[in-house]
């Protein structure tokens, strides 16, 4: 019983062992999204910080290359698309984040 | 009564795995070390500082721990792809910005991985510290990222067996800085063939060797999930921010190398 103890004891002391060498081991590559703990909690106002829930982001392509900018893109846009690489671009002042997830979109 | 005791250390030590596998990711539940405003305002100045160079793609890289707790040779986090874009906000209204192209690990399944879509602000929500890395490539190598993406054929790339110690010389498990890699490799050698792509990862990216004590490792991969090694062989070696952005500079592919912080 005594034996079962310890091996059960020092089970517990490597899993001890094992969180802290896995919370840095995996910190490398921590790639859980945070994205609806602080700000994207479905309000419309944070502080004094207003934001603006995206529906959907399409790359900016030149025209004639795959996954171009359609026709119904607005003129700054399709300018923006069609500069050459390394010529400064327009960012908007807007506070954009994903929108609500669906529980919280729904109360 | 000693059964009981055993059992309660158990299920004890079950709770206690649980934990250490929440704790595991950079907290998708975790306090937020800053106010809403400050993430707003950090996120917007990394925005504007890489549109101001020109950028239409870059490699973007957070500090979800403090660095005491990182092991040697990491630096960041978490890896990502930013890409210039039109984004179409839920009132109907289109703007330019960037969108972030992320692979996450499940909340509730950590050794399953899903493509997100996310903006800056979401991206450094939950940060340790307000410190960005960034790599812009060069016109030609964001050229050829922005057709791999706006084409869809990132999502080909992905293997969703999540490995948080993921080897990037092979597609058994794959993390996020595996995945941006992979996207990066398609892009410069124009193929979707993963063969291809780790074959060439082999002959010239040199990945990280994590030292992990092997009673630690064997505990982790016991335990969490996430942590996978049947992947490896001789030795812990993953793919990283800084060696995807060491690989990038030894093969003349920058055009800029950042870090900006708060």
């Amino acid at each position: 019983m005594k034996k079962k103890m310890a091996i059960v004891g020092a089970m517990v002391i490597a899993m001890l062992f094992s969180q802290q060498a896995m919370a840095q081991g995996s910190a490398q590559h921590s790639g859980k999204a945070v994205g609806h703990s602080a700000l994207a909690a479905g309000h419309s106002a944070v502080g004094s910080a207003k934001l603006t829930s995206a529906a959907v982001a399409v790359p900016l392509v030149a025209v004639g290359a795959v996954g171009a900018v359609s026709a119904q893109a607005g003129n700054a846009l399709l300018k923006a698309a069609n500069k050459p690489i390394g010529e400064p671009l327009e960012i908007s002042d807007e506070a954009i984040t994903v929108g609500p997830s669906p529980d919280r979109a729904i109360r | 009564m000693k059964r009981k005791l055993i059992h309660g250390m158990t299920v004890a030590m079950m709770v206690l795995g649980m934990a250490a596998t929440a704790e595991a990711g950079s907290g998708a539940n975790a306090e937020p070390q800053f106010a809403a405003e400050e993430i707003i305002e950090f996120s917007k100045k990394v925005e504007k500082t890489v549109a101001s160079k020109g950028a239409r793609v870059f490699i973007l890289a957070r500090v979800g721990r403090p660095a005491s707790e990182l092991p040697e040779g990491i630096h960041f986090t978490h890896t990502a792809i930013g890409v210039y874009s039109r984004i179409k906000t839920a009132d109907g209204r289109e703007v330019p910005g960037y969108a972030i192209y992320n692979l996450y690990q499940r909340d509730k399944e950590p050794d399953v991985s899903d493509l997100v879509v996310d903006y800056p602000i979401d991206f450094f929500s939950g940060v340790y510290e307000l410190k960005a890395g960034i790599v812009i490539p060069t016109p030609e190598l964001q050229q050829r990222i922005l057709q791999v993406i706006a084409s869809n054929r990132h999502r080909s790339l992905h293997n969703s067996n999540y490995s948080v110690i993921a080897n990037p010389y092979n597609s058994k498990y794959q993390n996020c800085t595996e995945h941006t890699l992979d996207v990066i490799n398609a892009a410069i050698y124009q193929t979707d063939d993963m063969q291809v792509i780790k074959g060439n990862t082999k002959a010239y990216f040199d990945a990280q060797k994590v030292h992990i004590s092997p009673f630690k490792l064997l505990a982790g991969s016991l335990f969490m999930p996430d942590v996978k090694t049947s992947d490896q062989k001789g030795g812990i070696k993953t793919s990283t921010y800084t060696t995807i952005a060491s690989y990038l500079d030894k093969y003349d592919l920058v055009q800029e190398k950042l870090v900006i912080t708060q």
